[in-house]
């Protein structure tokens, strides 16, 4: 056994156990594949403001914040009083707890440009629904969405190619390059008279990949082509709510959708989603039946409410912002300091390093291994998380392994096998 | 739930055909270049050629120099240059798909030979020899834990090659990039190019052709730990996901490369587990 497996030998025993009877051990974006096994843990145990702690023991300082849900920090005292305070007095009831009424109103008065507010569990569930909502509201069948991007899990944007999949919901999807004006504009002419809507995230965010912020003219061409086509167009703001303005991440770019999705960060880690529309959809909306077993449980939408005080108590989108800058500025110079071009693309909030030597992530993998290693979580294949429960001490602490794992792969370079010959 | 030929498709069936085609084809080559008895059987040139009626792929085993060669595609492809003089050997032709998937699963089937020139009675000596020497060498606890590793490495490699024109995958492979994948088990290595709907072996070897695409650095690569682990995941005694988390394999660069060669690896197992007929091995 080496060190490594040593240091997650209780992980990888579960591992083991897990293959035996549940799918490929552990399934989709947490699968130890999508990491760099031997580096990373498989299994946590435990968890408060921005560190993790792992069933062997391990602790981190944590980037990706359960996916980006945890933006007050694991375990946050006031978001968890709440919840846990409905949860000793029932939790899922037979009817809505009343917190869903002031949770729409304040989503509806915060959320620009919007009139209503439904609720899930999932971001699948909000970017099915809406775009369900956009086609019986138009009549129309196609959906416009960017290539690589993700909306969700379900079969008419999930990664699940099979033929017999290949349903007249999944042929109704058309892509085009995030940011391609000529290309959107294409499909417009293309499929003129059927477009549904188009769905779109704020910034692009793709797995494996460098991130891509709109260009200037981009939202407003959407805009312009969705206005003139009858077309409704849908901002898939889950990953990025509350990380880029609280009143939704289109106002960041001055953007104007007719429905926003939001989940990840809404309720700090309690499971909630939420579908936000204007008013001309509200009919449409509340001819849909909408529904699930665990949809209107209070605990979550109280925690929702939390998370939304707490944010602001914390500094918000400023002090994410500020704390994402350090990230940023330390990563890159450091890496530029031991020869690499490390480079941190998205928003300051939102963070993913490459390096511009390298586009197939060789040294993505190293780095984050090497990170992990000093007990910080980054992730080498998808985009981070700051949380509002990082400090600028934390940051240092970070920025200090961020310089022993760079001069470990510059003493490195030589010896790998793969990756750009330099 | 295990299907049987009968219930495949036209187009399916081919597939499976030229999965076996191509995979016993580059078997034997491998098994020829370690196996004693067989080498003797390589010393004079000679050609032969595997196909099956209503199968658009086809294999030639090309012995020159004492080694073996072999060429899989279509009709009109490239069929490794001029045969040596007096090389000329034959045909081994199947009657149908169904014929060609079950006798090269071990399964008896009614194989035509044709012989095109003076080769063809050591051709065939040769390829009858090597293709019940190959599972043979397999299933023996003597073969040393590289070359069974390597046999079972080029079985696999071959066999991707061979099932990703499939159209249940078209969309698949249309998802995950186009790139180079090196597969490394002890001291066999292997490079795949994913193009479009292809993926292709590369040579990479002194016997085989240079191909320019081999000397690119690979944009990802899957690193069995040992010969015994590649051994445990390519038999299916160790599921590759357990292997993966145990750091018995390796993946490192273009992930979204490997896990679309996943795919088709599933791909290429179902075909695998096909039953061919009730003598099937």
């Amino acid at each position: 056994m080496n060190a490594s497996s040593e240091r997650f030998a209780k992980s990888q025993e579960y591992f083991e156990r897990a293959a035996r009877v549940i799918p490929g051990g552990i399934y989709g974006s947490k699968s130890p594949g999508f990491l760099v096994p031997g580096h990373f843990p498989y299994y946590l145990s435990s968890a408060s403001g921005c560190r993790i702690k792992d069933v062997d023991g391990n602790e981190f300082i944590d980037y990706l914040c359960g996916y980006g849900s945890q933006i007050v920090g694991y375990g946050n005292p006031e978001v968890d009083r709440r919840a846990l305070a409905q949860i000793a007095v029932g939790d899922l009831l037979n009817q809505p707890h009343p917190v869903m009424v002031e949770l729409a109103e304040r989503l509806v008065g915060s959320v620009s440009g919007m009139d209503w507010a439904v609720f899930s569990k999932n971001g699948s569930d909000m970017t099915t629904l809406a775009t369900s909502l956009a086609m019986a509201e138009t009549g129309k069948q196609i959906v416009i969405a960017a290539e690589d991007a993700y909306h969700g899990a379900t079969n008419w944007c999930s990664s699940n190619v099979f033929p017999v999949f290949a349903s007249e919901e999944q042929r109704n999807i058309a892509y085009f390059q995030y940011n391609d004006i000529a290309g959107l504009e294409a499909l417009f002419a293309r499929h003129r008279g059927k477009i549904a809507c188009v769905i779109l995230t704020p910034y692009h965010h793709p797995t494996f990949k460098p991130q891509l912020m709109p260009s200037p003219d981009f939202f407003p061409t959407v805009e312009r082509l969705c206005a003139t086509e009858g077309a409704y167009f849908i901002m898939d703001d889950i990953r990025a709510n509350y990380r880029l303005d609280a009143a939704g991440s289109h106002v960041r770019f001055d953007a104007h959708p007719q429905m926003v999705t939001m989940g990840k960060a809404m309720a700090n880690g309690y499971p909630l989603s939420v579908l936000l529309g204007t008013k001309d959809l509200a009919v449409t909306a509340s001819g849909f039946f909408i529904t699930g077993t665990y949809w209107m449980s209070g605990a979550p939408m109280l925690a929702a409410m939390a998370t939304l005080d707490e944010i602001e108590r914390l500094g918000g989108v400023p002090r994410l912002e500020k704390l994402g800058a350090i990230l940023k500025e330390g990563l890159e110079s450091l890496g530029a300091a031991a020869g690499f071009g490390a480079r941190v693309s998205g928003p300051l909030a939102i963070p993913y390093l490459t390096f511009d030597e390298d586009p197939n992530l060789y040294f993505n993998q190293r780095f984050c291994a090497a990170m992990a290693d000093r007990g910080i979580f980054i992730h080498p294949h998808h985009n981070w998380f700051i949380s509002l429960a990082l400090t600028e001490k934390d940051l240092e602490i970070t920025l200090d392994a961020a310089r022993g794992s760079f001069a470990q792969m510059a003493a490195e370079r030589q010896s790998f096998r793969a990756g750009p010959p330099r | 739930m295990k299907r049987k030929i009968e219930a495949l498709s036209r187009e399916e069936k081919a597939i499976l055909a030229g999965i076996r085609l191509s995979v016993t084809a580059h078997l034997v080559a491998e098994v020829a270049a370690v196996d004693k008895d067989l080498a003797v059987l390589c010393k004079a040139p000679f050609t032969l050629s595997l196909a099956a009626a209503g199968v658009p792929g086809r294999a030639k085993l090309i012995c020159r120099d004492g080694a073996i060669s072999v060429w899989f595609g279509d009709r009109h492809g490239d069929e490794l240059g001029a045969s040596t003089k007096g090389a000329a050997g034959g045909m081994l032709l199947f009657p149908n798909a169904r014929a060609c998937a079950r006798s090269l699963a071990g399964g008896r089937g009614v194989i035509i030979p044709l012989p095109f020139g003076i080769a063809f009675p050591r051709a065939l000596r040769f390829f009858k020899a090597a293709a019940s020497r190959a599972p043979a060498l397999l299933r023996s606890p003597d073969l040393p834990p590289t070359i069974k590793a390597r046999l079972l490495l080029a079985a696999t490699v071959h066999g991707l090659s061979a099932v990703a024109g499939d159209s249940w995958l078209e969309k698949r492979m249309h998802h995950f990039p186009d790139g180079i994948a090196q597969v490394v088990a002890g001291d066999a290595l292997f490079l795949l190019e994913k193009k479009g709907r292809m993926i292709r072996v590369l040579e990479n070897e002194p016997n085989g052709r240079s191909d320019a695409a081999a000397l690119r650095i690979p944009d990802a690569i899957l690193t069995f730990s040992s010969p015994e682990s590649a051994i445990a995941v390519l038999s299916g005694k160790r599921q590759a996901v357990v292997a993966l988390g145990a750091g018995e394999v390796t993946i490192a660069g273009l992930l979204s490369l490997i896990q679309g060669l996943f795919s088709v690896l599933d791909r290429l197992s179902w075909y695998l587990g096909v039953g061919v007929g009730e003598d099937e091995k």
